[in-house]
């Protein structure tokens, strides 16, 4: 059920949201602000590797292959960031389809 | 001869203006273009230039960058098709709506408040008017919450809040027919403030026309600038559910879609979403 909870735990710079239980795959998840250069040299089954980028105070999760950005992903990304960076965990992005313009991913948890 | 020289210089400036007002929307005027496979079809959105102000002092931001409010439209957007879009509702009835939210809230988990009222409803508690003490009785025993048990927090001020509540929903009829009367309504029973019966209004009443300011709320408003830090929900409801629905309404998305989703994903963002906060406030 979506926000069954709505409790006030602290002020807004307080309080501890807690461990999130991170999964092994999220899908499907869109890429976004595709550079299609990149995209061009891309198939489905490419393994593509995630970065964590801070631009202007705003998290970003960008997916990146042969060391250029191929596009980014918002879908579950605040959740993927905290079990990366929280949790210690590495995630890979895996290419599941692309067409007309669009291009979607798995992100699977390698360790 | 004076006056007809100003009006030549004007003339030329409102060129220049307009050639720089030109160019520069020309160049610099970078609509951001999605494109995206819902479902089975491709389909696409286009959001304004991320400098572009969607009320004063809030800025659209980059649909790529977490928490814009560009962010969360194009979230909304993806998510156009999936279960997020569901009904709100806890309960099967008005009684069972408020007993779950009247059961959650304040210091309480999600988790911890649903197993307090589904003890309550499967006990047949809920479509009568039982004690205080009756209440209290299952409610300071130990729940099942996942595989653990666990105490619930203020069985004594919520045994009493749940009593009276069942006590006036069986006297009283609810004003359905408006949001915002249904809502003031709400408040009026002991123990609801304007979060918890915004929350029963726009759960049961699917309502776009109330916000449920509560922390995940809060710091996503801190974010993305509708908030400023010394605002208070306690002190500054209305006002800060006025920016709310206003941001709601500059993104063209509803306002009950948007709450659910950022509530969703600020739960799940965890401490990334403080020190996010700490360093903008710095």
């Amino acid at each position: 059920m979506s926000s069954s909870g709505r409790n006030d735990v602290g002020g807004p710079t307080l309080g501890n949201s807690g461990d999130i239980k991170c999964q092994k795959i999220y899908k499907p998840i869109n890429l976004l602000s595709g550079d299609p250069a990149v995209l061009g040299k891309i198939q489905v089954g490419t393994e593509l590797n995630l970065l964590i980028e801070e631009i202007n105070g705003n998290k970003s999760l960008r997916l990146v292959y042969q060391n250029e950005y191929v596009g980014s992903i918002t879908s579950f990304a605040s959740q993927i960031i905290n079990c990366i960076e929280q949790q210690g965990h590495t995630y890979v992005a895996v290419v599941l389809s692309m067409e007309g313009g669009s291009c979607v991913v798995e992100v699977r948890m390698i360790s | 001869m004076c006056r007809k020289k100003s009006i030549v210089i004007i003339k030329k400036c409102d060129i220049i203006n307009y050639i720089t007002f030109f160019l520069d929307n020309k160049f610099n005027n970078m609509k951001q273009k999605i494109v995206a496979k819902l479902g089975d079809n491709v389909e696409s959105l286009e959001l304004p230039d991320p400098r572009e102000e969607i009320m004063p002092g809030v800025l659209w931001g980059h649909h790529t960058h977490l928490f814009t409010p560009a962010c969360w439209k194009t979230l909304l957007w993806l998510e156009q098709y999936t279960p997020i879009f569901q009904s709100h509702r806890l309960g099967k009835n008005l009684n069972e709506e408020i007993a779950a939210c009247l059961l959650g809230g304040y210091g309480i988990p999600a988790e911890v408040g649903l197993a307090a009222f589904y003890l309550m409803r499967d006990e047949g508690l809920l479509q009568s008017t039982p004690s205080e003490e009756e209440i209290y009785k299952l409610l300071s025993s130990p729940l099942n919450v996942g595989n653990r048990k666990v105490r619930y927090r203020f069985a004594k001020q919520k045994s009493k809040y749940l009593c009276s509540a069942l006590e006036k929903l069986a006297v009283q009829s609810a004003p359905e027919n408006d949001d915002l009367q249904f809502r003031s309504w709400l408040t009026s029973f002991a123990g609801v403030g304007y979060k918890t019966a915004s929350w029963i209004t726009r759960n049961w009443l699917d309502s776009d026309q109330v916000a449920i300011i509560d922390i995940h709320i809060h710091r996503a408003g801190l974010l993305m600038n509708i908030y400023d830090i010394k605002q208070n929900p306690i002190k500054d409801y209305v006002k800060m559910e006025e920016n709310f629905l206003a941001l709601a309404n500059g993104i063209q998305v509803r306002a009950s879609q948007l709450d659910s989703l950022i509530w969703q994903e600020m739960k799940s963002a965890g401490n990334m979403v403080l020190r996010h906060i700490r360093k903008s406030i710095n």
